[in-house]
Order: structure tokens, then C-alpha cells, then sequence
């Protein structure tokens, strides 16, 4: 069981506070998303999760992928960079891990650790129903799917704390 | 090679090639988010009131209409602008494409 929890902190800034072993597993994460950014290959399903289409169109969608290809790719690029700053500058506090995300880089924090369960879930084929299996600890797949679980408890957690309470969650600050 | 036709006069197609031009340039396009079973509920409302600056209600429910419906009008703007809000749905996760308005 993790011990994650996040709390606000100076100046719009949110603190994730982990365990150690939670810190070494967040720690990996950008290099995994940066080898399959770093050679974009459109045959590959997490690619095209990651870049999907903008028109049905063959003509109109090549023209998008020229307009607004590149600042897409810079986009997640500076989540990779935003994610791996705040983890890399993180402090070690009353036995927690403790990572600040400044105001002005969560979003694109968010949308890392977004990406990172587009990645996982494209590859672990999750579709409506993944949800209602249960959970195989001997499954090669294992690691994979708790660390999918938990990054989408970290992401609820980072939405309830900035204050966008989303279904059904009382406001962070009545 | 093919007989020589007569020069066609200008001004037929001039007035033609103008309207078509201009509807296309008036005509707004459709904004549209896909349901996909990856992205939480919560993260899709908070990338709706982020992204277009939706009260929680509106953003809650054009969710649902993702949710339930598998597809929802998120916006409507002429092309470019369209084009943008699709490029950042996708700069969040998010499955979107453009379409035009029919009529």
C-alpha cells in the first residue's frame, strides 16, 4: 500500500508526498515515455494513442500533423521535463519523499502522468472491462497494472487537490 | 490530343469559385471528444473547465455525454481556432477531432 498524499503548498504549488520506494518507481517513469517519444513510429499502437488522429480525412490530417505536430511532441515534452525537475528536486522529509509541483508547471505534470497511463493502458490493452477483473499478482503483466492503478489514484489525488473536484468528491477547499 | 475547346468566359466561374470560397471560410467546425476507456471521468472535467474555462456543471456534463453517448460537441470555431483546441485536447490525452458543420 503506497503512501501517497497530496497537500498544497507556497504560492499554488501541490506537495506529493510518497514512500521511498514509490520515489525510485516515479524516478523511472520519463525514460520510459521519452524512448518511445524520441523515435515516434506511427506503427506502433502507443504512438498513435499518444498522436491520434485530428481528421478522417487523409489530406486534411498530413496538413495538421505539419501545423501542429511539432509543438504537440514539444508539449509532451515539457511534461516529461516538468515531471522529472520536480521528482529530481525532491526532499526527503519526516520518513516521506517529499515532490513540490510548482503552480505554473501542473498542468503539464498532469498530463505526464496522463501519458504515462495512455502508455501503460494502450499496452495493456485496457477497454471497459479491464476494470472489473481482478488483480493478477503472478500475471508477467502485473507490474505494469499496479503501476497503472496507482498513477491513476496519484492523478485523482493531483485533480481533487488543485480544487477541480470532478464526480462525486466533495471541493478541496469549501 | 484533344480538340481545342472554346475559352470559357471568366466571369461564369468567378462568382462560383468566390461563394464557395466564402462558405467554406464561414462555416464553423464541430470540436468532438471520443469516450475511451483509459482517461478518468475526473481528468476529462478537468481538462474540459481548463481548456475552454467551463463551469464544473458544464464540464461534468458534456463528460457524461462522452461517457454515455461515446461522443460529445465540446466546441464550435472556425477552423483554425478549432484546429488549436484540438491540438491542446490532444496535447492533454485526450481522443478529438474536428468536423464540419453540416448546413
Amino acid at each position: 500500500m503506497g503512501l501517497l498524499k497530496v497537500r498544497p503548498g507556497k504560492n499554488g504549488s501541490l506537495i506529493v508526498g510518497i514512500s521511498r520506494n514509490e520515489a525510485i518507481v516515479l524516478r523511472a517513469l520519463p525514460r520510459r515515455l521519452r524512448e518511445v517519444l524520441n523515435r515516434p513510429d506511427f506503427r506502433n499502437e502507443v504512438v498513435r494513442r499518444l498522436f491520434p488522429p485530428a481528421y478522417r480525412e487523409e489530406e486534411r490530417e498530413d496538413e495538421y500533423r505539419r501545423l501542429l505536430g511539432e509543438d504537440l511532441m514539444e508539449r509532451k515534452s515539457r511534461g516529461i521535463d516538468a515531471f522529472e525537475a520536480s521528482v529530481s528536486a525532491a526532499e526527503f522529509k519526516k520518513g516521506l519523499v517529499e515532490i513540490t509541483i510548482p503552480q505554473e508547471t501542473f498542468d503539464s505534470w498532469l498530463a505526464f502522468v496522463n501519458d504515462m497511463r495512455l502508455l501503460l493502458g494502450t499496452e495493456l490493452d485496457v477497454d471497459e472491462d479491464f476494470y472489473k477483473q481482478p488483480f493478477e499478482s503472478r500475471s508477467p503483466k502485473a507490474g505494469d497494472e499496479a503501476l497503472y492503478h496507482y498513477l491513476s489514484w496519484l492523478e485523482e489525488e493531483l485533480i481533487h487537490a488543485a480544487g477541480f473536484e470532478g464526480l462525486g468528491r466533495p471541493p478541496a477547499n469549501p | 490530343m484533344p480538340p481545342r475547346q472554346p475559352a470559357q468566359p471568366i466571369t461564369t466561374e468567378k462568382p462560383d469559385a468566390i461563394t464557395e470560397t466564402k462558405t467554406e471560410i464561414d462555416r464553423l467546425w464541430n470540436v468532438i471528444v471520443w469516450n475511451d476507456p483509459i482517461n478518468l471521468m475526473s481528468y476529462v472535467t478537468f481538462v474540459f473547465q481548463k481548456l475552454f474555462g467551463y463551469s464544473l456543471p458544464t464540464a461534468t456534463k458534456l463528460m457524461l455525454e462522452v461517457h454515455n453517448d461515446g461522443r460529445s460537441i465540446v466546441a464550435a470555431a472556425e477552423r483554425e481556432k478549432a484546429e488549436y483546441y484540438v491540438g491542446r485536447l490532444h496535447s492533454f490525452g485526450l481522443q478529438a477531432t474536428l468536423e464540419k458543420q453540416v448546413g
